[in-house]
């Protein structure tokens, strides 16, 4: 099929599984993948910098583009995975219009503190998520696009540098220096909210 | 991603910070899953929307929610959430262009016309009906709205007209797209979706070998959408011209991720079956920080050759 459109969907049969283990059956649908990772979208895209104010507008886009692709999904495959390269280019297509950029400042804080045991035992859920998402931002968006790909979705290198579309090294070097800013991040956080 | 190429690993309270981070995926307001849900057409209930928050957990709590959905749901999923609601329905259903259309068309539409119109004969779950009279009730009436330049029911008939044009170069015609972007053209010259017609008119020249028409449409959509998204599936399809039209990998040029939507085209290979995972397009070459242009001036008359 060398061009589709949604009008050629008509009559198209599914395979689509579920969350991330694959589903040995066929016809699963655009309503599962929606009902079953709507929120896993939303928050990737968060993840890798769409803007609270854009982000249900990204994620609804981001499930056009999914609905017109589902007949391709191989259920042998983890969904998730499948669903992150739609939601990584969406969201690099996002960081791209000038109106979304946002300069990357700070990283100059010398002072760091551990996350302590103690301390992790009461952080909840939530307060972690936002400890995550504040230390992301202080990643430019090329390393945070690998890092989260690699240490979040623990998608491999190679499969992440084809999805970005850059030289495996490139995507190695990215990631060996996000790993380092952003545990800088963390530590400076975590000084911030021990005071 | 465990496996570390070089670099120190992480350290484990960093680490473990990052496992946590794995399993939170509920983020997303329940208001604004409703309304994605609205806007997807996706038909859920107060227990379906309940659901969707443990979905991810409760794998047969999920399913036993799920209804069957078909292509031909899907479709309309995509139709409709690509072009602005139900207006597409109420257009087909009309078959006029006029914003007029939609005054009248929206509070007297008879069910019987819309089934006709989207030709749906059965009230089937699966059927466009179901998400045509959901989106119907969310529309306010409309008694006296001026024209805008972004006019829901224009912007509708301006997409029911490029997506004639995608069907016939699915279909292998490219004349018929080119005479559905000359309609187009004619019509709305300095239409919302100008920027996708050049895109179809660059494909269906293409189509045609006529790589040297193509290449000029090319160069003018350059010069007015030097930051398209389509910029860049336009190049592919004109190269692809020269070298046969084929195409290692599924490509998908799709619109601007933020603001309106539009009907995702897709064009490329399907064979391969090394990669599982389509190659999407979307941002033209460079990805230089400049300010958007400003669309809405294409075919300013700078060239004889409307895309």
């Amino acid at each position: 099929m060398p061009f589709v459109t949604a009008n050629s969907l008509i009559g198209a049969s599914f395979g689509v599984a579920s969350p991330d283990a694959p589903l040995a059956r066929a016809g699963t649908t655009f309503r599962e993948v929606f009902e079953g990772h709507c929120a896993y979208v939303w928050t990737t895209l968060r993840r890798l910098g769409v803007e609270e104010r854009d982000v249900e507008d990204v994620t609804h886009d981001t499930f056009v583009r999914i609905a017109a692709h589902l007949h391709e999904y191989d259920p042998s495959r983890p969904i998730r995975a499948w669903l992150f390269v739609f939601a990584l280019r969406m969201a690099r297509d996002y960081r791209r219009l000038a109106r979304h950029r946002h300069e990357v400042v700070g990283g100059m804080v010398e002072e760091s503190a551990a996350l302590t045991p103690a301390a992790d035992d009461v952080v909840s859920a939530h307060e972690t998520h936002a400890l995550v998402s504040e230390a992301l931002e202080a990643l430019d968006w090329d390393k945070r696009a690998v890092f989260v790909a690699c240490e979040l979705e623990e998608l491999p290198i190679a499969e992440v540098a084809e999805s970005l579309g850059i030289p495996r090294n490139t995507a190695a070097s990215r990631l060996r220096l996000a790993r380092a800013e952003f545990t800088k991040a963390v530590r400076r956080l975590a000084m911030r909210r021990q005071r | 991603m465990t496996e570390y190429e070089g670099g120190s690993p992480l350290p484990s309270d960093i680490a473990q910070l990052l496992r946590s981070e794995r399993e939170y995926s509920d983020a997303i307001p329940s208001k604004a899953q409703a309304s994605l849900a609205r806007r997807l057409s996706v038909p859920l209930g107060a227990s379906g929307l309940h659901a969707i928050g443990h979905a991810a957990r409760s794998h047969a709590a999920k399913k036993a929610l799920l209804g069957s959905w078909t292509g031909a749901a899907v479709k309309g999923v995509i139709v409709l959430a690509a072009s602005g609601g139900v207006y597409v329905g109420i257009h087909r259903a009309a078959k006029t262009s006029e914003p007029a259309a939609l005054e009248v068309a929206v509070p007297t539409l008879p069910p019987t016309t819309v089934s006709a119109a989207t030709a749906t004969t059965e009230p089937q779950p699966s059927a466009l009906a179901g998400p045509l009279v959901v989106v119907t009730r969310a529309l306010p009436p409309v008694v006296s709205a001026p024209p805008k330049a972004d006019d829901p029911a224009r912007v509708a008939e301006e997409h029911r007209i490029l997506d004639e044009a995608r069907d016939a170069i699915v279909r292998g015609e490219p004349v018929k797209a080119l005479d559905a972007t000359a309609a187009h053209a004619s019509r709305f010259p300095r239409g919302t979706l100008a920027e996708e017609r050049y895109a179809i008119r660059i494909r269906a020249l293409a189509r045609l070998g006529r790589k040297a028409e193509a290449e000029s449409i090319l160069a003018d959509m350059r010069a007015h959408y030097p930051h398209s998204f389509l910029l860049e599936g336009a190049a592919a399809d004109v190269d692809g011209s020269a070298a046969g039209g084929t195409s290692q990998t599924p490509t998908v040029h799709g619109s601007a991720a933020g603001g309106t939507s539009q009907t995702p085209t897709v064009h490329g290979s399907a064979a391969g079956g090394t990669s599982q995972t389509p190659t999407v397009h979307g941002s033209a070459a460079g990805g230089t920080s400049q300010t958007p242009t400003v669309h809405g001036s294409a075919a300013g008359g700078t060239s004889g050759t409307i895309p």
